[in-house]
């Protein structure tokens, strides 16, 4: 997961947040735990940042989502950055924002820019959500 | 959730739900439903509020209701079934007055009690859905559970500042509670609403998610929330989905469960007793020896776990990190240094330093009394706030 800042339609990165794969089949497809995703939700939630995009490697593909990362994608404005890889190496790496309307959606590409070094972590299973207005 | 047995309505009624009547997904029939229901809400309070008017005001039958609380100043900011007069008045006393005074077709059971391990079983055996307005862990764990032993759909919501969530936990073939957070988070790490604040409004917004949601339960139409945990964050105003699975190796609603029964959920969430050194207490540190140690050039390691804000009013420096990003930000740390915690009263870094001890980080101590301390006792040029 990427967590930063999002303006004016661009997307600043400070921390990537290494997560597990959840799917049953990691090598051909990905799938996020639901506890890391609200973990990096409430990360993000104390850094005054929120998640801006999730990044995922095509072992052996080409760095651009398949049908399944499109149909898999559901959060709107977010950056979908894939990277192939080639013999174990990092290849090209793109971004892709996810746009349109839940029932039509589609990825745009965007440019990607490296800036400074971006944070790197993994993200701890801590319960998110707090205790209800008493 | 066993479908109640239509309840007749009575000619006023049909008046009074006369733009329910006129939909197809209500009709007479579902709200026949709806009023042979019986809704079970846990609270009185922020989220209990607004959704016990709008199921009173919408014809649910029974309406229980549990809170041993009593209504104070500060609730009534988004406490909307409380008034200003109620203030000092028992929740209970008061919610129920207002549902009559809404719908007197309502059937209200109070029960002026604390949910326990020992009373949740007998109290929910008499609803059809139970919907969670606590505001704590140990009760969301406990009504979890009670839920999912006793197969009742577990409606949830929670609030935190401008940010909330709800699901509907504990429905045939969907997760529960604990598939989502099999473990409470260390005791202090997530601030209360009475910590952290709540904006009024929030309440009112999941509140009213969790009301849908059990009625679209009580008539079974639409898709609930099953198997999703729609987050709502009011200040972006945007409302996000995180798909949720059932846990085979859930605890409680797995394939091979180990909580069969209910527990002591006190215990569970580390609210509650245990040896002071196990939680970190007593490992303080005065603000006259940390400021001897400065003095003397062996200043440990200072952590601060204010927020961001608090630093800006003042500081007696060391390393930043706010209370909540401590679990995730533990890599920061080493284990082996002697470390010592502060915030502004000794209270919130209390809390992290049982938290840092738990995972082995046996040389933190708690600076006692935090800034406060340190502008009385060493330092006024320290701002106090």
């Amino acid at each position: 997961m990427l967590l930063g800042r999002a303006e004016g339609g661009e997307r600043r990165v400070t921390l990537a947040l290494r997560c597990r794969n959840a799917d049953p089949a990691p090598r051909r497809r990905y799938a996020l735990d639901p506890r890391e995703l609200l973990a990096a939700l409430k990360l993000a939630r104390g850094r005054g940042e929120e998640v801006v995009g999730f990044y995922h490697s095509h072992p052996g593909g080409p760095a651009r989502p398949s049908a399944a990362d499109l149909a898999e994608a559901h959060w709107p404005g977010c950056a979908y950055v894939v990277t192939a890889v080639e013999g174990g190496c990092a290849g090209e790496t793109r971004s892709f924002v996810l746009a349109g309307s839940e029932e039509e959606r589609r990825f745009a590409e965007e440019p990607v820019e490296r800036g400074l070094p971006v944070e790197a972590g993994g993200a701890g299973l801590t319960p998110g959500g707090a205790p209800a207005a008493g | 959730m066993a479908t109640p047995t239509p309840s007749a309505l009575a000619d006023d009624e049909v008046q009074r739900y006369a733009r329910h009547l006129v939909m197809p997904e209500v009709g007479r029939d579902g709200q026949e439903r709806i009023k042979a229901a019986r809704v079970l809400c846990v609270g009185a309070g922020g989220l209990g509020s607004p959704l016990l008017l709008y199921l009173g005001a919408a014809g649910v039958g029974t309406l229980g209701i549990v809170d041993f609380d009593v209504v104070d100043v500060s609730n009534l900011q988004r406490q909307v079934i409380h008034g200003t007069p109620d203030v000092g008045r028992k929740k209970l006393a008061s919610a129920a007055e207002r549902l009559r005074a809404v719908n007197p077709h309502v059937q209200v059971r109070p029960f002026e009690t604390r949910l326990t391990s020992q009373n949740a079983m007998e109290i929910l055996q008499d609803f059809d859905v139970v919907v969670d307005g606590t505001d704590n862990f140990a009760t969301r764990y406990l009504v979890n559970d009670a839920c999912v032993l006793s197969g009742k759909p577990n409606v949830h919501g929670a609030v935190f500042r401008f940010e909330g969530q709800a699901s509907v936990f504990s429905a045939p073939g969907g997760p529960c509670y604990r598939c989502l957070y099999p473990e409470p988070p260390p005791p202090g790490t997530v601030p209360s609403c009475a910590e952290g604040g709540v904006l009024g409004i929030l309440p009112g917004l999941v509140g009213l998610i969790q009301a849908t949601e059990t009625l679209k339960l009580l008539l079974g139409k639409g898709d609930p929330l099953v198997g999703r945990l729609l987050l709502v964050d009011a200040l972006a105003m945007r409302f996000r989905e995180v798909k949720i699975r059932k846990d085979p190796a859930c605890p409680v609603c797995g394939e091979r469960p180990t909580v069969t029964g209910l527990i002591d959920y006190e215990a569970f969430c580390g609210t509650r007793g245990g040896p002071l050194e196990a939680r970190g207490m007593g490992a303080e540190m005065t603000v006259e020896e940390l400021a001897a140690r400065r003095q003397a050039g062996d200043e440990p390691l200072l952590l601060d776990v204010r927020e961001p804000h608090e630093l800006r009013i003042c500081s007696i420096g060391g390393l930043h990190i706010p209370m909540n990003e401590v679990p995730a930000r533990l890599g920061e740390l080493d284990p082996s240094r002697e470390l010592v915690v502060y915030c502004r009263s000794g209270a919130r870094s209390g809390q992290v330093v049982a938290f840092l001890r738990q995972r082995g980080f046996a040389r933190a101590v708690n600076l006692t009394g935090g800034i406060l301390a340190w502008a009385d006792r060493v330092d006024q040029k320290v701002a106090k706030y």
